[in-house]
């Protein structure tokens, strides 16, 4: 006999059983309910937690926002940040606008003039799954913010292309923002009990079904976008439906939806020759799951980056075991139509799906809390999994934007050496350098110089940089980038005289913390580069190895911050080619995905004690020019021990002259020039206004001497580079240098910068010559504002100097395209400088038509280190 | 163990029916092998129907008769389901989620808890294939899901049935407790008896609360949870203000309900002032739904356009107001200074029309 409330629960659960296991049940609109129990309400899913309702708000917070203010906060970022930019990829079902966000700097080149790797991140491409916009804004909000940073994010704003899809199915995403409670339960074809359709489980784009959750009759419909592409379309018969009501319907043919156009499209936006890697995200599962090809390195480097995805999001704080699947589990012939099965096979990048959390099966994470229970909540449906709570929203947000944008910097590329230099401790000189300058998308060339041989039992700083941060940081403080082993980055240098092994002592390893171009300073970004002293000692190995002057071969290891290491070869530009890594080369030689030591850098030492090395001294004032590009150089004047300055005579891209001033500071043997500074706004003659007259620093530069007559610079300008060698042309009256005895004579303090102060913005450049006579360099600009130069030597006749014939030049084009044999030599005029030290006077008269005839009356502006005047 | 190979990855696999998977251990950051990933095994249609037979419903009779005749035989009888029986696993499967499913009609203490451990960890055997990845299977009944949010709930009660008793103790009681509740469903099971406990018993929490949160921040939680129930004002417009845990949402949203237009808007302008940018952007957001006809509010928003971290949130607030005159306004903004910030956010709110628009039903 059983009671009358044992009967009552018996012919409850026998209901129960008949509509759970697939008996027609009732077609009903559920709402999901933030009530704890388990309502015996037909029309109501419990949760347990309250309901999350769009906010129409731009701004993150501990909730989830509407499309409306997802798509203003993005706008926004694009109006604001000047790192994100907007690009319409196409339209949806409904014609609304698909936008996609490129997000970095403006250029497609890296600082380097390579094209920029790019990455593409998709999401909300199913509706229901809300984590996804939000997680995909998140990673916009992180890079946004983070103009002002110096290393790792700098690093990928200026050189990466990264491409974010926020909301794909925007259609199908409003449809569930508009019925943020509501469901239909009973309807789905394979599972009407178990799986809600529609409303706030809407998953398909909106073909054929309008956007009122009432009419029955069409609330199944749409397209799974993720079943709407090659090249797996429609051949899965239990995960891909031709039925138009399926939750898996792909579609008529392959990429038939507009959606799926504007994947397309936003693909090219990298380029898609650049694309590096594609993530598609979903929810839920906290599952990585991802295309196999059969592309075996491909295959390899994407279960590489699903590691590294993994294990960082486990090593953040409240951070989340993602699981994935080994490569041997996956069948590289079967597919259903997903965006990820796109991109690994016909794009041939690392291709996933991200299922944002929670988990939802045990199976992937045996002992955890699955679907809603994770979050407390009572698991009525397990599609509440969808319905992440507000409370979670931030972290998960946050957290996987930040794991991201770690995968992003992986897929940057391999990190190469880009230079190694040797200072001397004692005097700072820098006595040897190697750099790799980009010649072509898959080339670069060595340049090295050195100034004199590393001598045993001398005190070095040896410095290595990178075309990357190579070291994460929390704060200010070095850190192992989360899920990396601190092991794992480890850097080393080794060297050998041929086949013998030299004792090369390095100790204190750092990483410079402040920009510039010193020993103990980083190049571009911070952490990408490392110094540490050196020291070959006159030992019994080394005296065995070095006998008089040889060459060394350093070896060189290190890794990037996720735990990659160097490209073994500089010499061809690691990139991505065919789904793999194309001249990334291993410690052999050969082709990788690995990479290996650095072997290019080949040190002179020498067993002889050679003194210390060259310093710049008064007497480097001078004209210098390369001698493969005769019409251009530069004026130096050394102002002080550590200060100087330099014009730059040259000319624009078109042939035309062009002129440049800096000021930098003397580091032994280095000058650095922060700014190389354009002026503009000048006119030649009585019109100059010096009020119109505007400065702008283009760009930097930096000498290197290694010796009184010789040298090279480097600079960059307009945000292109360049490189020249140095070789002295003038020698100064009343200076020497070395074994070059000055000479001294009349109107040796003449030499230095002279101006008219009410012509400020132009002026001469005058040096008295230790051969007699003297030379001017006259900056200035022509009748229309043309920057212009002309110069000229003269001879002194009743104590004025008579530049009787001064020349005007054009032809050569700046920088790479420079050839000294278009130099066209014109004459331009005379000029008389009538001076005394601090004072004179200028008389001029052109033959150039608009030029005419005039007079400055001048001031000595500067005067070079250690010479004097008297009068 | 019988396994039902009726899809094509079953039979490529062939006898392959638990496959592994990788994750990264802690101290390496190669792949390594770790929890087992299941190939699938049935499609859900075929389960679905083999789960509905008679053997189906008697098996979950059973288990409800032993849980009621013989409780200590129930997790004898689900070990050995586990283990090995006549019935497939659809059937298995489908009796025990709703065997599950049906203990939400018992008490806590009616259920041994070595079945309901049992049912929590079941590692499901019918897999159907992953909604997004061919090769693996998911659980077509999620028996262990369903456990653990009833696991949840119970656990929810019985933090209830503490806090009750604490806070009829007094009110220092239950804020001396609450840290003990310190996961989400203890959260909840104390909110729960909170908002049943009597106007007094809140009264008197919300008054010891806010004495005490500034120095106990995870206060904040029951505190305005007390003064929403109470719709006192006051307190609500003390809690926004004083730390970053409050919940803020639900905070704001119970305030644009109770409080008067006038009210609101001097609330607003105070956290527009004062607050930090993320509060008062939710402000904006939600008080400006309560302040649909509000001419002040929208001079508000206007004045804010230029705002470097507010301004998109006002450009948002007035995008929803589709007036003519102050779409005029914005227009005449965007005009004056077409390269400002308020320029530019102006433009930004005549675009959001465009999307409100856009949201309609085409």
């Amino acid at each position: 006999m059983i009671s009358a409330r044992q009967f009552a629960r018996l012919a409850a659960l026998t209901l129960l059983l008949v509509v759970s296991t697939g008996g027609r049940a009732q077609q009903r609109i559920v709402q999901w309910s933030a009530q704890s129990a388990i309502s015996t309400n037909d029309n109501l899913l419990s949760l347990g937690y309250p309901v999350p309702i769009p906010v129409d708000t731009p701004l993150p917070f501990d909730g989830f926002r509407s499309y409306a203010g997802l798509h203003m906060r993005h706008q926004d970022l694009v109006a604001t940040s000047g790192l994100v930019h907007a690009h319409a990829v196409g339209a949806t079902r409904n014609n609304r606008t698909i936008w996609a966000y490129r997000i970095g700097d403006a250029g497609t080149t890296t600082i380097w003039g390579l094209p920029e790797p790019a990455t593409l991140t998709n999401a909300g491409i199913h509706a229901r799954e809300w984590q996804t916009p939000e997680v995909a804004t998140g990673i916009m909000e992180l890079l946004a913010s983070k103009a002002t940073d110096t290393g790792f994010y700098r690093y990928l704003l200026d050189n990466v292309n990264m491409t974010v899809i926020p909301v794909h199915n925007v259609d199908g995403f409003l449809q569930t923002q508009r019925y943020p409670r509501d469901s239909w339960l009973g309807t789905d074809l394979n599972d009407p009990n178990g799986s809600p359709r529609d409303g706030r489980m809407r998953r398909k784009n909106m073909l054929d079904v309008d956007e009122v959750m009432t009419t029955q009759a069409d609330h199944l419909n749409g397209v799974d976008l993720n079943r709407n592409n090659p090249p797996y379309w429609a051949t899965s018969p239990s995960s891909s439906s031709f039925n138009v009501r399926s939750i898996v319907h792909h579609g008529a043919h392959p990429h038939s939806e507009p959606e799926t156009q504007a994947l397309v499209a936003a693909a090219e936006l990298g380029p898609a020759s650049q694309l590096r890697v594609y993530t598609d995200i979903h929810s839920f599962g906290r599952v990585l799951l991802w295309s196999r090809t059969s592309n075996e390195r491909l295959t390899q480097i994407t279960e590489s980056v699903l590691a590294g995805f993994s294990a960082h999001h486990q090593a953040l704080p409240n951070g989340r075991r993602y699981a994935y699947p080994a490569a041997s589990r996956l069948d590289p012939f079967l597919g259903i139509g997903s965006t990820d099965e796109l991109f690994a096979h016909q794009y041939q990048v690392p291709a996933w799906t991200l299922e944002v959390e929670p988990p939802g099966d045990p199976g992937f994470h045996p002992g955890e809390a699955l679907c809603g229970a994770n979050y407390g909540g009572v698991v009525e449906n397990c599609h509440d999994g969808f319905i992440l709570p507000e409370s979670q929203i931030r972290r998960v947000r946050e957290n996987v934007a930040e794991t991201m944008v770690g995968i992003f910097y992986r897929q940057a590329g391999p990190p190469s050496i880009t230079a190694t230099r040797v200072f001397d401790q004692a005097t700072g000189a820098l006595v040897y350098e190697s750099e790799w300058s980009v010649a072509s998308s898959s080339a670069r060339t060595q340049i090295v110089h050195q100034s004199q041989p590393l001598q045993l039992d001398r005190n070095y700083v040896l410095s290595h940089s990178y075309d990357k941060p190579m070291r994460w940081r929390v704060g200010d403080a070095q850190a192992s980038f989360p899920g990396v082993p601190a092991a794992t980055t480890q850097t080393s240098d080794l060297a050998f005289v041929g086949a013998q092994g030299l004792n090369f002592i390095t100790s204190n390893r750092r990483w410079p913390e402040q920009p510039g171009a010193g020993p103990e300073r980083y190049r571009h970004y911070r952490d990408d580069t490392t110094s540490t002293d050196l020291r070959l000692p006159r030992d019994a190995t080394n005296d065995a190895a070095i006998n008089g002057s040889v060459e060394l071969n350093l070896r060189h290891a290190d890794t990037d911050l996720v735990g990659q290491a160097l490209d073994a070869d500089p010499a061809t530009v690691a990139r991505w080619q065919g789904g793999s890594w194309m001249d990334y080369e291993n410690s052999s030689g050969s082709q990788s995905d690995s990479g290996g030591f650095d072997a290019s850098v080949r040190i002179q030492v020498s067993d002889q004690a050679l003194g210390d090395p060259f310093v710049i001294v008064p007497g480097s004032s001078s004209a210098w020019y390369d001698t493969a590009r005769s019409g251009e150089g530069f004026v130096l004047e050394i102002l002080s021990a550590d200060t100087a300055l330099a014009y730059f005579f040259t000319y624009d891209s078109t042939g035309a002259q062009d002129w440049y001033t800096m000021v930098g500071s003397i580091q032994a043997n280095r000058i650095i020039f922060n700014e190389v500074v354009r002026s503009s706004g000048g006119v030649f003659g009585p019109a100059f206004n010096p009020a119109a007259v505007t400065r702008t620093t283009v760009g930097s530069a930096t000498f290197n001497f290694s010796s009184c007559d010789s040298g090279w610079m480097d600079w960059k300008i307009d945000g292109a580079r360049g490189r020249m060698e140095l070789s002295r042309l003038t020698n100064l009256l009343g200076l020497g240098c070395g074994t070059t005895n000055p000479v001294n004579g009349a109107g040796a303090g003449w030499s230095g910068s002279w101006y008219d102060p009410s012509h400020s913005g132009e002026g001469y450049v005058l040096e008295m010559l230790s051969t007699g006579g003297a030379i001017v360099y006259w900056f200035s600009y022509d009748p229309v504002g043309n920057r212009r130069w002309f110069f000229g030597t003269a001879d002194l006749i009743d104590g004025n100097l008579v530049f009787s014939n001064l020349l005007s030049t054009r032809g050569p084009r700046f920088g790479a395209a420079y050839d000294p044999d278009d130099l066209q030599v014109t004459p331009w005029g005379n000029l008389t400088l009538d001076l005394d030290c601090d004072s004179g006077r200028s008389d001029y008269s052109s033959t150039e038509p608009g030029f005419g005839a005039g007079s400055l009356q001048l001031t000595h502006l500067t005067r070079i280190h250690a010479l004097s005047c008297s009068n | 163990m019988r396994i039902n190979c009726l899809i094509t990855a079953c039979l490529v696999a062939g006898s392959i029916a638990s496959v592994a998977a990788v994750e990264v251990s802690d101290d390496s950051f190669a792949p390594a092998q770790a929890a087992s990933w299941d190939a699938p095994n049935w499609e859900t249609g075929p389960a679905l129907a083999r789960s509905k037979s008679i053997a189906a419903q008697s098996l979950a009779l059973e288990l409800d008769r032993l849980l009621r005749d013989d409780p200590a035989a129930l997790s004898a009888r689900l070990r050995a389901l586990d283990e090995a029986d006549a019935l497939s696993w659809p059937e298995r499967e489908a009796a025990l989620l709703q065997f599950t499913r049906s203990l939400h009609a018992q008490r806590a203490d009616q259920v041994p808890d070595d079945a309901l451990r049992l049912l929590s960890t079941w590692k499901s055997r019918t897999l159907v294939a992953h909604e997004e990845s061919p090769d693996f299977g998911t659980p077509l009944f999620n028996i262990a899901a369903e456990a653990q949010g009833l696991q949840n709930r119970w656990r929810r009660e019985a933090a209830a049935g503490i806090a009750a008793r604490a806070l009829a103790t007094g009110a220092e009681s239950f804020l001396d407790g609450w840290p003990s509740a310190d996961d989400a469903v203890g959260q909840a099971g104390w909110i729960d008896a909170l908002r049943a406990a009597p106007a007094s018993q809140r009264k008197a929490l919300l008054v010891q609360g806010l004495q005490r949160m500034s120095n106990a921040p995870q206060l904040v939680l029951p505190t305005t949870e007390a003064a929403i129930s109470l719709r006192d004002h006051a307190a609500m417009t003390r809690l926004i203000q004083a730390t970053d845990s409050v919940p803020l949402h639900f905070l704001l949203t119970a305030l644009a309900g109770q409080l008067t237009a006038r009210e609101l808007d001097q609330l607003l302008a105070e956290l527009i002032t004062n607050a930090p940018v993320d509060r008062a952007a939710l402000a904006i957001a939600i008080f400006g739904r309560a302040l649909v006809d509000d001419r002040s509010f929208e001079r508000r928003m206007l004045s804010l356009l230029g705002d470097p971290a507010l301004g998109s949130s006002a450009a948002l607030a007035l995008s929803r107001r589709p007036g003519a005159q102050l779409k005029a306004e914005l227009e005449a903004l965007a005009a004056s200074a077409p390269t400002s910030l308020l320029g530019g956010r102006a433009r930004l709110a005549l675009d959001g029309f465009v999307t409100a628009q856009s949201e309609q039903t085409p």
